[in-house]
């Protein structure tokens, strides 16, 4: 994956979604805490057609570069908790026009995932042993974490947090190996406590788009319960926004059961791998169907 | 390389001199997995060491690889191996027995060790081995060898410093000659 990295893309102040307070295109302030996530896949490859004006600000394999850590902020009021949303959703154009208007670009940002599905190949035909080997083991790198490295295997709800050395690990071990990568790269948005992140989803070394994604993320609280209204009313804001747009596709919810994982009510980067694992699922699935 | 039971203080006072910063303890419990028949196209062999000296005990994958091999390897006056370490969330032998590894023996390694900064960082670790008689059971592990312990000297090295490191290593080594 390209680390190119390019400057920031400070516009200014903007104009905000309805009922907002202003914001600014600054740097993001110790954010961290809660994240929903909308994902959206399709099945047709994107569309180049627009004009260099409007593309001006896109940016593919970027690193923010941030690193930044997410201490826990005090809990100020009871808000609610994170969600999960994806949908199939047809567009041309991955980047929303809704967001570029109204919010406030602030970064780019990209996420590499790696599937690894199982068995190995040479064992692709041994029905008996197959089924010894997880099927659905995803490994993933966040930009909040550079010096990290997360593996899920969703049939057991496994996530592992490991330092990003773990990958020569793996590939000296010889018995599992990436078989497809995939990137989330799009933009960064800040509105009020909120932090948007846009993007598409791109398998490596193609521009084909198999999906976008939105992720959301509510900065002031850490908790997943004091923070599920909120969440819940501002995507219902998006939702009734979107809707006025008549854009083709919705965006739907995907709930994830963080317990199962072993996860607490405390949000940290091991809840974001989650989910992105959940999203790439219904990603599949619906390109499948 | 050992050290005889009886003599392991003298050489921790030893150390000590040599060190001139107290010693660290050592109580690690070792599991070495191994891949399942049919994993991968050639055997593949895992470590996962748990501190437990420390107040939460924390996690670490290690890879070691074979010894260098060749005619260079032979001019070196010590082994040489590739090692890969990774610190991981606690719940790594769970993830690695989903993945398909078999536990093939646990130890628990007991005892202290010293670095030593000497242009490079040298590490000395004297610990006894122990075996466990039930799976896990590490407050019921027994010596493996009674009676002796294990000396390890070990130092970081890239391929371009090999020279550079053996010599300091082997010259380190020469202090702790009987």
């Amino acid at each position: 994956m390209s680390t190119e990295f390019v400057e920031n893309l400070n516009v200014g102040r903007r104009d905000v979604l309805e009922g907002g307070k202003g914001g600014t295109a600054t740097l993001p302030q110790q954010p961290t805490h809660l994240k929903c996530f909308l994902g959206s896949s399709s099945s047709r490859p994107s569309q180049k057609n627009s004009s260099p004006s409007q593309r001006k600000e896109k940016c593919t394999n970027l690193n923010i570069n941030e690193g930044y850590d997410r201490p826990q902020c005090p809990e100020q009021t009871e808000k609610p908790n994170n969600v999960v949303i994806s949908e199939s959703h047809r567009r041309s154009e991955p980047e929303p026009a809704i967001l570029k208007h109204k919010m406030n670009e602030t970064h780019t940002w990209d996420i590499s995932m790696d599937i690894q599905p199982d068995p190995p190949d040479h064992m692709q035909s041994d029905q008996t042993t197959s089924a010894e080997y997880p099927r659905d083991f995803l490994g993933i790198s966040l930009p909040e974490q550079p010096n990290k490295y997360y593996f899920m295997i969703r049939g057991q709800r496994i996530v592992l947090e490991a330092d990003s050395t773990i990958q020569t690990i793996m590939e000296k071990l010889q018995s599992y190996k990436s078989r497809v990568s995939l990137y989330f790269e799009g933009f960064q948005y800040q509105l009020g406590d909120f932090q948007l992140r846009v993007g598409k989803v791109v398998p490596a070394h193609s521009e084909h788009l198999r999906g976008i994604v939105m992720e959301v993320e509510y900065l002031p609280i850490s908790s997943l319960d004091k923070s599920r209204q909120i969440m819940e009313e501002f995507l219902d804001i998006w939702q009734e926004t979107v809707s006025k747009r008549s854009l083709p596709g919705h965006f739907v919810h995907l709930e994830t059961n963080f317990a199962e994982y072993g996860l607490s009510d405390h949000y940290t980067s091991q809840h974001t791998a989650v989910q992105y694992a959940n999203v790439m699922a219904q990603l599949i699935a619906t390109v499948r169907n | 390389m050992g050290v005889v039971l009886q003599h392991v203080e003298a050489l921790e006072i030893l150390l000590q001199g040599l060190c001139g910063v107290p010693k660290q303890r050592i109580r690690i419990h070792e599991l070495c997995l191994k891949s399942g028949p049919n994993l991968g196209a050639v055997a593949s062999e895992i470590r996962l060491l748990c501190d437990l000296e420390q107040p939460e005990p924390t996690w670490t994958v290690r890879h070691v690889g074979g010894p260098m091999r060749g005619a260079g390897a032979e001019q070196l006056a010590v082994l040489v191996r590739t090692m890969v370490e990774s610190k991981v969330s606690k719940n790594v032998l769970r993830f690695f027995y989903a993945l398909g590894y078999k536990l093939d023996h646990e130890l628990l390694r007991v005892g202290f060790g010293f670095h030593f900064q000497r242009g490079i960082r040298i590490t000395v670790t004297v610990t006894s081995v122990n075996k466990m008689l039930k799976l896990h059971a590490t407050d019921e592990a027994v010596p493996v060898t009674p009676g002796i312990q294990l000396v390890e000297v070990s130092a970081p090295a890239s391929s371009d410093t090999y020279p550079e490191i053996v010599a300091a290593v082997s010259s380190f080594c020469e202090y702790l000659a009987p």
